[in-house]
């Protein structure tokens, strides 16, 4: 289904026909696919956001439940209060490859 | 509803970071990519479509969006990847050798086959 989507319809390569990501020199022709929807152009705002949070509370009624995206949340909010913890060698790669980007 | 393809990419890092956007904006988002290849077709024995996952942002009043994001394999290739570099062995149920064989060396992995996730995949994929 994602191939179809998002090499049948763009064109790009099939994934046996990509590059592997990590050989040097690698071209990959890897295709996205990307939908976006309004809830406003169907049963419309309210009650889309309605009917979620109807959701969220009886999803997390179940002690054990985690809401997808809460750890996600959960972990961005400790990295813009704590920082994250980056090796020497990573940060210096960091540097050089946004140093190479700015001079293009 | 919009839908945008793109082509002749790369990796987009992870889809959540491109999700975030549309949900900002109080839309609701799918985002897929295809990927090299990775895991086998149905009933095959050889990697061929990629770990191609499948992720979604629904965004909510007054609190953080819903993320979905789901990958079809237990770990990345990546992750195996770093394994390889670190010539560490990797657990049995990642990944199977070229022959389809459950194994631990992360080297075998690469040229192998990814397992579908167990846990996001309790189905094998059919295709009608």
């Amino acid at each position: 289904m994602v191939e179809v989507l998002c090499v049948a319809l763009t064109g790009a390569a099939l994934s046996y026909e990509n590059d592997s990501y990590f050989e040097p020199g690698n071209k990959p022709r890897i295709g996205h696919a990307l939908i976006v929807i309004n809830p406003e152009a169907l049963a419309g705002a309210d009650v889309y956001y309605s009917r979620i949070e109807d959701m969220v509370g009886q999803m997390l009624t179940d002690a054990g439940v985690r809401l997808p995206g809460a750890r996600r949340h959960q972990a961005v909010e400790k990295a813009q209060t704590e920082g994250i913890s980056l090796a020497d060698a990573l940060h210096q790669e960091l540097q050089k490859l946004a140093g190479r980007s700015r001079k293009k | 509803m919009a839908f945008a393809g793109i082509t002749n990419s790369h990796h987009f890092g992870a889809a959540a970071y491109h999700l975030a956007a549309i949900a900002d904006a109080g839309m609701t988002g799918i985002a897929l990519t295809n990927s090299p290849s990775a895991i086998n077709a149905w009933g095959g024995s050889k990697a061929f479509f990629g770990t191609n996952p499948i992720a979604a942002i629904f965004p909510r009043r007054n609190a953080q969006p819903i993320v979905v994001d789901l990958s079809l394999t237990e770990v990345t290739r990546g992750k195996i990847m770093l394994y390889a570099k670190e010539n560490k062995p990797i657990p049995l149920g990642w990944a199977v050798d070229r022959d389809g064989q459950p194994t631990t060396s992360a080297q075998a992995a690469l040229t192998g086959s990814l397992t579908l996730s167990y846990r996001r995949c309790w189905k094998a994929p059919r295709w009608h």
